[in-house]
């Protein structure tokens, strides 16, 4: 089993943060992991990436070839990916970021509003990273939700765990139930989230 | 790491600041009433001792921290065991504990470069900062205080090569981290260090070029600079892994192969390598080897076996003089007589070459029927072994070589795989350079299959290559 996951978005957005927690807990469960990450000239705003290959076997190459899951927080970002990754796998995108969703014919899209439950919960959206990782863990199951926990734990220990656990565990939370919806709609797995989408 | 760590009770003055300091916990107060009435502070938890050296930084002069008593020497290399009968020789194998807790590890190339390095022993670091090498020069500067070591951030890359030659003969082992352009730079060091034979370890993390380039993004286009950039042009050691693990695991060689042979060891990574994360197991011990010191002994070549000479450091008593001008034995320059300097040349080779078959290290993968074999290093490599692997699945009788020295060159191993008329196929992060050297030593069909784009080589386009045809 190899998972292949991307990150995309802007810098600022903690996807370098997301994609190294997401490889540790990978680690922590005692699988083999490779993950790279790379960013524009400027590091606030340019384009940011993250990779992450997850596998049970030793992984020949580190890079991602065709990715299985594919997060992308930036209308730049959906417009690289999105239309070229196929039915077989599963974009997550905020919607506060990504207003035009299009060809979601050939692609299957899970909106989460995480950068809203963020601002929600927190008044500010600096936790949407980690709601957004809580809901990509709770739709994949590619790692345990107790090992991310450690993980923020050990990794965030000066940068507030108590708030990104529990920003996390609000993302585990939409993520549960968009993947309800998704389950209930076999149909169509594109205007699957619990919620209309905003206008986009 | 555990340390001894010792407070002076007659120097302590109960000001608290270790204990307000230490991020382990490790002094406590203690029963005893110092000379300032106070009371005194005593170490409770030393194993918790992480080495940051706070405490003594801090501490009005109470507090020392050393490091475990060293390990004694176990063995010695084979070639320089007879000649050990000084009672105050030293140098040779030892067995040591690793400097990291050891586990499972998640670092970046660059990381496990810094790891393994001080795990080694390694006690100096003179760089200039230089994508993608940086996070090496960075790290560097955080750990080597607290380890006793000396870091500094030398004006340019040539002040960096020479300040590593300097530290090496005043007995620390050293290293220097750089990219293309810097490496470049350093060539004029290098040269010095293959003629006064200096043992030190130069980090290339490769990049696209020429000059600048694009300085963000991988390349292996240095393969060439590393064994034929400096003048003189004798024998290198030239080592490039594949992986993390593999990354750390060539530094600790990378050293190892500096102190045993009086060489600079270039240790090439890339752009991609050195920022890519993945696991690292480090066990409980490591072998290492330290350079060997016989007193009295000549420090330098030619030997009649062409081993490395003894090599004292500055301050043990020898009459020593180091130059990059043709010298004898004793170090004294001899310019004009053209049998010493032939002698010498020759003798630096050898050094290197005399012992090719122990040095030369490849990783092989299905080569025993292969028509077809796939050589590339680096992290072409991974792309390499990526396409072979599903190749095979297509039923094609494809092999990978992948060497882990790039010098000596594995022309030996080459030239036996070539008897069976295999084709050669090479994918290379350049226009081509390892492609050339096979062909140079085989008469088969060599295909360079070069990409000097300044990304990593999808293993696909490998792939087509091998089914199609097409590159």
């Amino acid at each position: 089993m190899q998972s292949e996951v991307i990150f995309s978005g802007k810098g600022g957005q903690g996807l370098g943060v997301m994609g190294r927690i997401l490889a540790l807990a990978a680690v922590l469960e005692g699988k083999e992991v490779a993950s790279s990450a790379s960013y524009g000239g400027e590091v606030t705003g340019g384009l940011s990436e993250s990779e992450v290959v997850i596998s049970d076997e030793k992984i020949d190459f580190p890079a991602v070839l065709n990715p299985d899951v594919l997060i992308l927080l930036s209308q730049d970002s959906y417009n690289k990916y999105a239309p070229g990754v196929g039915r077989e796998a599963l974009v997550f995108c905020d919607p506060s970021f990504v207003d035009d969703r299009h060809d979601q014919e050939n692609t299957r899209v899970l909106p989460v509003h995480a950068a809203e439950k963020a601002v929600q919960n927190f008044g500010r959206g600096q936790f949407a990273n980690m709601v957004m990782l809580g809901a990509v863990v709770a739709v994949t199951n590619i790692v345990r939700p107790e090992s991310i926990i450690q993980v923020i734990s050990q990794e965030l220990e000066e940068k507030n765990p108590e708030l990104n656990e529990k920003a996390f565990k609000i993302g585990l939370d939409e993520g549960g139930q968009a993947s309800c919806n998704r389950a209930s709609d076999p149909a169509d797995g594109t205007q699957n989230s619990h919620r209309p989408t905003d206008g986009g | 790491m555990p340390r001894v760590i010792t407070v002076d009770h007659s120097l302590c003055r109960g000001c608290n600041l270790c204990i307000e300091l230490c991020p382990k916990s490790i002094f406590q107060d203690s029963a005893e009433i110092g000379p300032a009435g106070l009371r005194v502070k005593e170490v409770i938890s030393p194993d918790n001792c992480t080495g940051c050296g706070l405490c003594e930084l801090c501490c009005p002069g109470a507090i020392s921290i050393d490091p475990l008593p060293d390990e004694v020497f176990t063995s010695i290399c084979a070639e320089q065991k007879d000649r050990r009968v000084e009672t105050n020789a030293r140098g040779g194998w030892k067995e040591i504990n690793s400097l990291l807790t050891p586990g499972r590890y998640f670092m970046t190339g660059n990381d496990a470069i810094v790891e393994a390095a001080l795990a080694a022993g390694c006690r100096f670091f003179a760089g200039y900062p230089i994508t993608p090498a940086n996070e090496i020069l960075e790290e560097m500067s955080r750990r080597m205080k607290g380890l006793g070591g000396k870091f500094i951030q030398a004006e340019d890359e040539i002040a960096s090569v020479f300040m590593m030659l300097g530290a090496s003969w005043a007995g620390l082992k050293a290293m220097t981290a750089t990219a293309g352009p810097g490496f470049a730079l350093m060539q004029e060091g290098l040269s010095l260090a293959d003629m006064a034979e200096v043992p030190c370890v130069i980090v290339n993390v490769q990049r696209a070029g020429p000059s600048t380039g694009q300085a963000t993004r991988p390349a292996a286009m240095d393969m060439r600079e590393a064994r034929y950039g400096s003048h003189g042009g004798v024998q290198r050691i030239v080592l490039y892994p594949d992986s993390v693990q593999e990354t750390f695991d060539l530094t600790i060689e990378s050293f190892n192969l500096a102190e045993r042979f009086r060489v600079p060891v270039i240790l090439l990574s890339d752009g991609y390598l050195s920022h890519l994360s993945e696991k690292v197991e480090i066990g409980e011990r490591l072998r290492v080897y330290d350079r060997v010191y016989i007193p009295g002994e000549p420090a330098f070549g030619p030997t009649p076996d062409s081993s490395a000479p003894s090599m004292p450091r500055f301050g043990d008593g020898e009459d020593l003089q180091v130059t990059g001008s043709t010298h004898d034995r004793s170090g004294k320059r001899s310019t004009a007589d053209p049998s010493v300097q032939e002698n010498l040349v020759f003798y630096l080779d050898r050094k290197i070459l005399s012992r090719r078959e122990e040095l030369v290290d490849c990783e092989e993968m299905l080569l025993d029927d292969a028509e077809v074999v796939v050589v590339a290093f680096g992290t072409a490599g991974r792309s390499a072994k990526w396409a072979v692997k599903e190749a095979r699945k297509l039923g094609r009788a494809v092999g990978l070589l992948r060497p882990r020295t790039v010098y000596p060159f594995p022309t030996q191993r080459i030239m036996e795989l070539s008897r069976s008329g295999a084709k050669f196929v090479v994918p290379e992060m350049s226009q081509g350079q390892m492609s050339f050297v096979i062909s140079q030593c085989i008469a088969n069909e060599v295909v360079p299959l070069p990409q000097p784009n300044g990304q990593i080589i999808d293993p696909r386009r490998i792939l087509g290559y091998l089914t199609e045809g097409a590159w």
